[in-house]
Parts: structure tokens; C-alpha cells; sequence
């Protein structure tokens, strides 16, 4: 479909419209099904946003709201809502199976770049065409569909990427050019009540935030509304994570099951204000369950800016550098129902606020009157 | 290989097991809808609140049928405090038959069971938006109010964590500031709704978006009162018979919105009016629908 | 007679490992006005900053009217900078609310200290705004209106709208009009004269600890290197700083 005229890449560009064009069926034939094979970055979508991983919940979801994404969110989470937290599992580099990965920051990191099925490329051109092939999906992870390595490969060969590819920022890290920050506590906000500026409750409001409103403050922040930004994305990875158990009897781990995700990794290029401190970059990072990469770019954009806020002196924060105003402001949930709810009756409330209108008018504003007590 | 930290060691491994295959069934609605743990962590944060009249309390909000904004706190306390015996009333801005009343109450029908009636002097629990009872209430009674900002000092920094920090420190200045202002520049509180109390000579409490009419009923009152903020995470509360006091000063006193009025309907003189300009004339009615109705048929 | 303000070897040192100030001590008694004289970055700042419970010190002891209140924090602290110590900030802005009125940044004093009648507040904060010689007019104007001079004023009364018995004021008139400079300190040398509180005055100016202080404690790099009345510091200075201050600003 589309070409870029750089030589060497084009290659590469051929071969991940070839596998979007290619894309196998996911599981079972119904209904559900075909959507998520058809649209699988709008349940992609809801899955991130709900904070869970269920393709065909969130696909019945999408149908029941009619495509209203923040009302097909509302349902899975009301339903995920109730159902029992049983662990938390940590991954380790070797759980994560690459599907794609690119580093802006390097043109040749260690492991290598891998465009994968992606469609940055294409020509965004409306196909009127009915019959177009590009309605397929994004290739399955579960057929073992290769990615295409950025040397001209054939794609059918079915070479896989190695698993526990080396993080690109490990030449910066072993520099020393990456700024201490702070290390984040997996908790569950959904079922502690964490506080809204440390780093690790903040990320996880990222991962479930509403894509619109990380995109939205990202982009504010890269304006300049906020701290100066110079954002790079050092590592964009795509793949499918495997989440290990043990056995009950042997102890023994064995995989339960896997999911498809998004991790973005950037650096802030600092030159600290307080010119205290030795300049570095400030790594953020950002995951999100799914394939809507601008969320994890987002998320690492966010989490960058906020962590290099803290390391300057106490001080009044720019609300796009400020953990505790985006946590506020991201959730879709708590963003849409606030919004929405201004349609429920508020005759009372606004008498209340008619009645004093009303009783302030005939002085209103005189600033210069003085009263004697 | 990287490290399996279990953080559920009181379930053994056959649990975890049997859990992970129930776990995606349904097998209908639970007792009140949620879950034990949900209704454990509302009942805790609860208990919390009644203990300290009028501060906030944090708690895991559960994500609920009812959109956030919409009643989700409301819901939750209602449904982590009722039992079985219960006689639930739920209104809205003092209308029974408000779409948003009718589909919180019917959800609560359905899955808990209760009987529900429209009388307040009948109610066991109300739950409650942005308006109490006309009706003269009793010991036996829980109002739940349904709370979209719990934080009264969120006139004066939007920010939680300033907030929180004034709250306990009970530096509450800056609210006395905003309504020095307030008679300074135009001679009046500018406070409509949401007029902001002192509970028990401690916390500086919003009693949620109930006009000022309302605000005096909450002194010393009988029943219990407790205010849920889905959205926020929020729950506080007032036992029985707590001193609640709106922020004025001594030479102020308190003004509710009182007008000459009467409502066109019933007569009344002493309940909240709001406009009705449905007919051809202006007139005031009350609020509250259903003493309203019960006034004018002489019940 | 006990001190009004003690400091006890009070040593701070910034976050960033600055050395804010070293070893100060000093006794600061009812009517009596001392000067800390230096140039930035010589502790003056910090030291009144430890004095008004801004900053905490490292080490050492603040002991104010017999209480010592080394560290104090919260409600404690609120209420002794509404009821004891008052301040007048170097800038406008950190020492007021510039949305607020006049009559409201003065309010702020009582109101921290509990008052809770809207007439009687209202009462002393329009007192103390006339005594700065501010204009009754505009005592419900906010204060983002007002000049630079006038902002001043209202510093000072909010200061001493409660009575304290300590007043401290940092760089009083470094952002003030040359000519607005000499009101303001005429002022405060006749609130002084009149109320006798004591006053702790920090100042690079030489010509305000003349007019101001009794007494001068000299600094330089975070100590105290020279200390006495103030004419003796003036006409004779004995440390090498001190007679580098002096004659850089050519006192006549």
C-alpha cells in the first residue's frame, strides 16, 4: 500500500502492509469475534481503558454502547469491578515476546530495530474501495506471525524476534547520563487508596487513562506549557507478555496466559533550571495493554515531565508536569460522568444560586465602599 | 529467571485455582450487588468517618452500573449499609420520579431485595440528592447523600494535597478569608448551595449541594448521616445528634433563601420553592414532590 | 527583663548543602531594635527567616517570649506569626495576597488568631490600614491595585494588627522608589517610638540601620563577625568587613 522513498526501508514498509494484509482470524467465528479481528485497536482501546484484558467482553461492549467508547469502558469496568484481585506478578525481560521495535534515539541499538506490523506508513488516503484488503487486522500474536527486521527480509519466512532484547537505554544508563528518579510501587489504585504524586500509582492512572485526555496534555506539555520538554522516544517495543504461575504441586512455573502491549520509553533532554545538578536526560516510561501506541508515548511523555519536575526545588508546578492535577484529570470515567451528569436535574442547586444572584445585584460590584463595623 | 512474588499469601494454591475458574461467572447478583470486599472497604471507610464527624475519608471506589458523577458514592454506601429489612427511599433534587432516581432505586430493588417507598416518614434509609426530607425524620432513619465535591475547601486551592494538609492542621483561614471578601466587596455571603459547616467544632465539612434552606436540619439531627463521593473516593459522615454549624460570623447570622412565597399547589410557606413556569403564570412549588402531593391531600 | 527573641547558635544549612548561617546568637529585648547589616548571600536572610518560623534551623535554639520554638509546625506556629511575630517580607508578594483587598490581607492576622465577628475584625483592620496612612477608600480595593509604597504599608499592618511584641522586617524598603523609601521608614520608626514592640531589622543599607536600629550585628558569609551600638559600628568599625561595608557606602 504505502512506500516511503527511503531506500533501505522500503523494504521493511512493503513488508508490514503485506502482514497487515495478511492478518489471521482470531479465536472463534462469531460475531464477537469478527469485530475484534476487524477493529482490534478500538477493543484494544477499551481493553486499556477498562484495565483489563478481554477482547470479547470489550467487543460485546463497544456493540451495547454503539460504539460510544467511554460507555463501552463503563461496562467492562463495572463488571471487572466485582471480580476477585487474585495476584500480582512481576515480568522479567525473557516474559515479553517482541512483535515490533523501534528506537528513534539509536539507528542501531543493540538487538536491532524491528518496524513490525505497523501502519505510521501508510498513505492516509480514505479507500473507497470495498473490497480492500486493509480491512484485515493487525497480524495475531497467537499465529507467531513474524515482524519484519529492518534489513530487507522476506516476511514469510517466519523468523522470530529474539525474546529479552536488550533495553536501548542501557548505553545511557551505563554513562551515567540518566537522571536518579524516583522508583515506582506497583499498587492497585483500584483497590488501595494511594497517593496521587508518587510515581508508581501515578502510572498506573496512565495505563487506564482515557486516550484522548494523554494525548491531549502530552501535546500541551511538548507546547511548552509546561517545564521546557525536548522529548525523544528511545524505545517503542510492542509485545506479547506471558504471565507465569507456579504449581500448585510442583512449583513448577507454567504460563497462564499472555496479552498483547504497548511500552514506550522517552528521554527529556535536561538542562536543569536549577543548574545544580549534572545535566542528564529524565527517562519516562509508559505502557499500555493493546496496540494504541500514542498512549504509551503519552504516558512516557507525562511520566518524563513529572519526574524531572520533582528533581527541581520545591516550587509551584505547571499543571502538565504535575502528577497529582493529571491523575485528577485523565480518567475517562471520572472526565466523561462528571461532564455528563451536568445533565441531571439541577433545579434545586440553581435556585439556590439564583436566589443569590438575585439578593447581590444592587451592589455588586462597589469596591470602594467602606463599611464601618 | 526474574522473581514470582506472591501477593496473596493467605490463599493457598488450591483456592487461587478454584477462584481463577469461578471467577469469570456470574452466577447472578450478590446480596446488595457488590462484592464482600467492596462492601468491606466502604463499611471500614464508614465506620472511620462516623468516628470522626466530617472528614473525609478516602476509599477504594468501586466502578458501578451508575456512571461516575451519577450517584456511583451514593450507591455504594447504600448498598454496603442496607439489609434486608430495610425501606429504601431515593430521590433527586426532591423528585421522586427523576430518571436517575428511578434507575439507582431499581437497581437497588433488584439486588437487594428491599421494599422501597417514596414516603420519607416510611424510609428506613434515603438516599439522597442534594435535598433532605421535608418531613420531620427520626433516630431510626440514614440519610445517604449523593456528594460530586467533597471538599469544601475546593474554592480556595483545587488541589488535594493542599487541602488535605489544611484539614488537618484545622487551618481554616482561607475559607474565613473567602467570606470576609464576600461582606467586604458586596455586603453578602456569595455561598449558595454546598454552604460550607463546622462539624463538631472540628472539620470544615460541605453537606453536598443541599441549599441553605436544608443546612440547619443537619444540627443536632436524629437521624445518621453519611455522604458518599463515588468519583473522588471520598465518604464522610455525621452521627445523631452532632453539632453542625454553617461558617458564619457571629455578627452574620445565617440566612437561608426565605422568600414571601407559597407554593402554588399545597400552600406551604416553610418548604424549599423552586420556579414552575410550565403554566402560563410564574409561580413557586415545592421541591420536595412527594410531601408536596401528601400535603395537599391532607396526609 | 527576659528577651523577646533569643537566638541560641542557630545554624542552617540549605537542602543543597549552602551554608545559610552559622552559630548566630543573639538576645533581642521589648522596645529595642537591632539591625543584622551584610551583603547577600551573608545569612542575614536566613537568620531573620528563622526568627519569623519561615525556616528551620539545623541546629540551635529559637526562643520567642520565653517559649522556645525551634521546629514548630502547624497550627502552633499559625497562631504564634498571627499573635506574636509579625512580618514584612522584602517582597510584597510573599508577604501578602495580591486578590485579596487591603482590609482582607490585614483580616488575615485576626482571623488566624480566631476572631470570628465580621465587625470587630473589619474595625481593627481599618485602624491599623488608616495608621499606615493608607487611604480609607481603598481599604476594599484588592491589593494587586496598590503601589509598590502602598503595598508596603499594608504589610506593616497586617504585621502589627495584633499587637505582637516582636516585629521583623527583611530588606523593608530594597523595592521601594527612593523617595518612597524615607516615608516608609519614617513610619515605622514612629510605630516604634510609640508602641515600643522589638523590632529586628535586616538590611544591606547602612542608612536604614542608622535611622532604625540601636544596635547592629554585622554579618559576612553566614557569621556574626562584628556586633555593638550601632553609632560605635558606624564611626569605628574594628572588623575588616565592617570597615569595607562602611566605607563602600560612604556614611557621611
Amino acid at each position: 500500500m504505502g512506500y516511503t522513498t527511503v531506500a533501505n526501508r522500503e523494504a521493511a514498509v512493503l513488508a508490514a502492509a503485506e502482514l497487515l494484509a495478511s492478518g489471521a482470524p482470531a479465536d472463534g467465528d462469531d460475531e464477537l469475534s469478527r469485530f475484534v479481528e476487524r477493529y482490534p485497536l478500538a477493543v484494544d482501546q477499551v481493553m486499556a481503558e477498562a484495565g483489563i484484558v478481554e477482547p470479547r467482553v470489550c467487543a460485546r461492549a463497544f456493540a451495547q454502547a454503539q460504539g460510544d467508547l467511554a460507555r463501552a469502558v463503563s461496562l467492562v469496568r463495572a463488571w471487572s469491578a466485582m471480580l476477585p484481585r487474585l495476584a500480582h506478578r512481576r515480568t522479567s525481560p525473557q516474559d515479553w515476546l517482541p512483535l515490533r521495535r523501534i528506537t528513534p534515539a539509536f539507528a542501531e541499538p543493540s538487538g536491532g530495530q524491528f518496524l513490525g506490523a505497523s501502519r505510521d506508513y501508510e498513505r492516509r488516503l480514505l479507500d473507497f474501495d470495498d473490497r480492500s484488503a486493509a480491512r484485515a487486522g493487525l497480524a495475531s500474536p497467537r499465529d507467531g506471525a513474524a515482524a519484519a527486521p529492518s534489513s530487507a527480509a522476506n516476511p514469510a519466512d517466519g523468523a522470530q524476534l529474539p525474546a529479552g532484547l536488550p533495553a536501548a537505554n542501557e548505553t545511557l544508563a551505563a554513562e551515567g547520563l540518566v537522571a536518579e528518579c524516583e522508583r515506582a510501587r506497583p499498587d492497585d489504585i483500584t483497590r488501595a487508596t494511594p497517593s496521587k504524586t508518587e510515581r508508581g500509582p501515578f502510572l498506573q492512572s496512565l495505563a487506564r487513562a482515557e486516550t484522548g485526555a494523554l494525548t491531549a496534555l502530552a501535546y500541551g506539555g511538548i507546547r511548552g506549557y509546561g517545564g521546557r520538554r525536548d522529548p525523544t522516544l528511545v524505545e517503542l517495543r510492542a509485545g506479547e507478555i506471558l504471565v507465569r504461575f507456579e504449581r500448585p504441586d510442583t512449583g513448577q512455573p507454567f504460563v497462564v496466559g499472555s496479552f498483547v502491549a504497548t511500552y514506550a520509553e522517552v528521554a527529556l533532554y535536561a538542562v536543569h533550571e536549577s543548574g545544580e545538578t549534572d545535566a542528564a536526560f529524565t527517562l519516562g516510561t509508559g505502557v499500555t495493554p493493546g496496540r494504541v501506541e500514542r498512549r504509551a508515548i503519552a504516558s512516557a511523555l507525562l511520566d518524563a515531565a513529572a519526574a524531572r519536575a520533582a528533581l527541581e526545588p520545591d516550587g509551584a508546578r505547571a499543571p502538565y508536569d504535575d502528577r497529582e492535577f493529571i491523575t485528577l484529570t485523565v480518567d475517562g470515567q471520572e472526565a466523561s460522568g462528571f461532564v455528563e451528569h451536568l445533565k441531571l436535574p439541577h433545579h434545586v442547586t440553581f435556585a439556590a444560586e439564583l436566589e443569590r444572584v438575585r439578593a447581590l445585584r444592587p451592589s455588586p460590584f462597589d469596591r470602594l465602599r467602606v463599611t464601618r463595623g | 529467571m526474574g522473581e514470582f512474588t506472591d501477593v496473596t499469601p493467605s490463599l493457598s494454591k488450591r483456592e487461587l485455582g478454584d477462584l481463577a475458574r469461578r471467577g469469570g461467572r456470574s452466577a447472578g447478583y450478590r446480596f446488595a450487588y457488590l462484592d464482600e470486599s467492596a462492601k468491606r472497604d466502604v463499611r471500614r471507610a464508614l465506620l472511620k468517618a462516623i468516628c470522626i464527624p466530617g472528614h473525609q475519608v478516602p476509599f477504594a471506589s468501586r466502578e458501578m452500573p451508575v456512571a461516575r458523577g451519577w450517584g456511583s458514592g451514593g450507591l455504594q454506601v447504600t448498598l454496603a449499609t442496607l439489609v434486608a429489612q430495610d425501606v429504601v427511599k431515593v430521590y433527586d433534587q426532591g423528585d421522586d420520579e427523576s430518571m436517575n432516581a428511578i434507575a439507582i432505586r431499581d437497581l437497588i430493588r433488584r439486588t437487594a431485595g428491599v421494599a422501597t417507598t417514596t414516603d420519607a416518614r416510611a424510609a428506613t434509609l434515603i438516599q439522597t440528592r442534594h435535598r433532605i426530607p421535608e418531613d420531620a425524620l427520626h433516630e431510626d432513619q440514614v440519610l445517604v447523600f449523593q456528594v460530586p465535591i467533597a471538599d469544601p475547601l475546593r474554592i480556595v486551592d483545587a488541589r488535594p494535597s493542599v487541602t488535605r494538609r489544611l484539614h488537618a492542621e484545622r487551618d481554616y483561614a482561607p475559607i474565613w478569608l473567602y467570606l470576609y471578601e464576600d461582606l467586604a466587596r458586596r455586603d453578602r455571603s456569595s455561598f449558595s448551595h454546598s454552604h460550607p459547616v463546622l462539624v463538631d467544632g472540628s472539620y470544615v465539612m460541605s453537606p453536598s449541594p443541599i441549599p441553605r434552606h436544608d443546612v440547619p436540619r443537619l444540627h443536632h439531627a436524629p437521624f445518621l448521616a453519611l455522604f458518599g463521593a463515588g468519583r473522588e473516593a471520598i465518604v464522610y459522615a455525621v452521627p445523631p445528634y452532632t453539632r453542625v454549624e454553617p461558617v458564619t460570623f457571629e455578627d452574620r447570622p445565617f440566612e437561608t433563601e426565605r422568600g414571601e412565597a407559597a407554593c402554588a399547589l399545597c400552600g406551604a410557606t416553610a418548604t424549599f420553592l423552586v420556579e414552575d413556569d410550565a403554566t402560563s403564570e410564574h409561580r413557586w412549588i415545592c421541591s420536595d414532590v412527594d410531601h408536596c402531593v401528601r400535603t395537599r391531600g391532607g396526609r | 527583663m527576659s528577651a523577646v527573641l533569643e537566638l541560641r547558635e542557630v545554624t542552617l544549612r540549605y537542602p543543597d548543602g549552602t551554608l545559610g548561617c552559622r552559630d548566630v546568637s543573639f538576645d533581642l529585648f521589648a522596645g529595642e531594635v537591632i539591625g543584622i547589616v551584610g551583603e547577600s548571600g551573608s545569612g542575614k536572610s536566613t537568620v531573620v527567616g528563622c526568627a519569623s518560623l519561615d525556616l528551620i534551623p539545623s541546629s540551635g535554639r529559637v526562643v520567642v517570649a520565653g517559649e522556645d520554638v525551634t521546629g514548630i509546625r502547624g497550627a502552633r506556629r499559625r497562631r504564634l506569626r498571627c499573635e506574636s511575630i509579625g512580618t514584612v517580607y522584602q517582597t510584597p508578594q510573599q508577604g501578602l495576597d495580591f486578590s485579596l483587598t487591603a482590609g482582607g490581607n490585614v483580616a488575615s492576622t485576626m482571623l488566624g488568631a480566631g476572631w470570628r465577628s465580621f465587625g470587630r475584625v473589619r474595625e481593627r483592620a481599618l485602624a491599623y490600614h488608616v495608621a499606615m496612612e493608607l487611604p480609607a477608600e481603598r481599604f476594599d480595593v484588592p491589593v494587586e491595585l496598590f503601589s509598590g509604597g502602598m503595598r508596603q504599608r499594608v504589610q506593616l499592618a497586617k504585621a502589627l494588627a495584633s499587637a505582637p511584641p516582636l516585629l521583623l522586617l527583611d530588606e523593608p524598603t530594597a523595592s521601594l522608589d527612593v523617595s518612597v523609601q524615607a516615608r516608609i521608614l519614617d513610619l515605622v520608626r514612629r510605630l516604634q517610638l510609640e508602641r515600643r514592640f522589638a523590632m529586628l531589622v535586616v538590611s544591606h543599607d547602612l542608612a536604614v540601620m542608622r535611622m532604625l536600629a540601636d544596635r547592629l550585628l554585622v554579618m559576612y558569609r553566614g557569621e556574626v563577625v562584628e556586633r555593638g551600638l550601632t553609632d560605635q559600628i558606624l564611626g569605628d568599625p574594628q572588623h575588616p568587613y565592617t570597615q569595607l561595608l562602611v566605607s563602600a557606602q560612604l556614611i557621611a
